[in-house]
């Protein structure tokens, strides 16, 4: 019984590694003038506990995609 | 360009790849200390293609890049306007921003040059819906150390379209790109009559030799981790609907890039780049270790081969 337990616990832990999480894509910024805002910030980067310290360009992390 | 400094430090932002006047070049040389803003303007000389930003402050690159400073930019110009290629952001035309990080136990960054985990836009085991038609990506590798041996799960080809200084002549069919650190390129892949399926981006680092960032496998010390030298995905690839003015085929032709002749060489100099993975001091010209303010060449207006 306490085998199998712990199997099913090792199945849902597999399962959650497994789960994709949906690409994030930088917004754009176009034009002659950009402004850029450099800051500390955080953002929920892992799925589960804590948020991560970040740094973002006008955002919370990474920075836009000037054209 | 208005950058503005809100970190409780000092930054500074280089632009990677584009050609301009070296006091706009935001090198670690040019500063942008807390709480004020920095100016440069330049006028765009760039051929169309992928490049980016980044922080370069001597000896806090590392760390800042992997809280999350950069971006990308995207030149355009008349040639690459006038070809049938995908550029509708985020629909067939795909920014993948590659790094790897290193997670604690409190999930903060830990400033390591390899970490355990991929990250692609920022985004753990990425997933994304792409229509069933040629799509392009746009992807650097903006890994602190890593380089990517890129790939399909199914092994299809692909087609490099663009490297970090603009389009090819013509297309180049692969199935394999081992793209390094710093390095950007633009490829084409054709999804046409696959809706429903899937495939994956991926990284094939197991055919790597330890003489490539990736390949070794450091099994301790600062360089261990856990992608050293295997297999791993970058993007999970849904196959959706077609757009409604969807490109379907690859282009044959791209530009005409006016080389530089071996011929008109005027002085020839030798110079040997060497690495050795983890082993500091011995990386430079002429296996001269780097060292600042040291001057090896003054090149003026000469041609080199």
């Amino acid at each position: 019984m306490k085998k199998a337990v712990y199997i099913v616990f090792i199945l849902i832990q597999v399962n959650l590694y497994s789960q994709y999480n949906n690409l994030w894509i930088p917004d754009t910024l176009s034009g002659t003038q950009f402004n850029l805002t450099i800051k500390d910030t955080f953002a929920q980067l892992v799925s589960k506990g804590q948020q991560t310290i970040t740094s973002g360009i006008n955002g919370k992390f990474w920075g836009p995609t000037l054209l | 360009m208005n950058v503005v400094n809100k970190l409780n430090e000092s930054t500074t932002i280089h632009w990677h790849g584009m050609h301009l006047p070296a006091v706009m070049d935001g090198g670690p040389h040019q500063i942008i200390p807390p709480n004020t803003v920095w100016q440069p303007y330049w006028k765009i000389k760039n051929n169309a293609a992928t490049y980016w930003y980044h922080p370069h402050l001597h000896e806090k690159t590392q760390e800042q890049i992997t809280k999350g400073i950069g971006g990308l930019l995207i030149v355009r110009d008349e040639i690459e306007s006038a070809l049938a290629l995908p550029r509708t952001y985020s629909v067939d035309d795909i920014p993948l921003v590659l790094t790897d990080r290193d997670f604690n136990s409190s999930n903060q960054f830990t400033v390591v040059p390899y970490g355990d985990s991929m990250l692609t836009n920022m985004t753990l085991r990425a997933q994304y819906s792409l229509p069933a038609q040629v799509v392009r990506f746009r992807i650097l590798n903006a890994a602190i150390e890593r380089s990517f041996n890129l790939g399909f799960s199914d092994g299809r080809n692909f087609a490099v379209i663009s490297s970090d200084g603009g389009l090819l002549n013509a297309p180049v069919t692969v199935t394999k790109y081992l793209l390094h650190a710093g390095e950007r390129i633009e490829i084409l892949v054709n999804l046409s009559g696959q809706k429903g399926t899937s495939i994956d981006l991926q990284a094939f680092n197991s055919l790597l030799g330890n003489n490539i960032p990736g390949g070794e496998q450091f099994t301790q010390g600062p360089f261990s981790n856990f992608l050293g030298h295997k297999d791993f995905n970058i993007l999970h690839i849904n196959i959706g609907n077609q757009t409604t003015n969807p490109i379907t085929t690859i282009p044959t032709k791209l530009t005409a890039n006016e080389l530089l002749k071996v011929a008109d060489v005027n002085i020839t100099r030798k110079l040997t780049l060497s690495d050795s993975a983890g082993v500091s001091g011995i990386l430079g010209p002429n296996a001269l270790s780097l060292t600042i303010n040291y001057l090896i060449l003054t090149i003026s207006s000469i041609k080199c081969r």
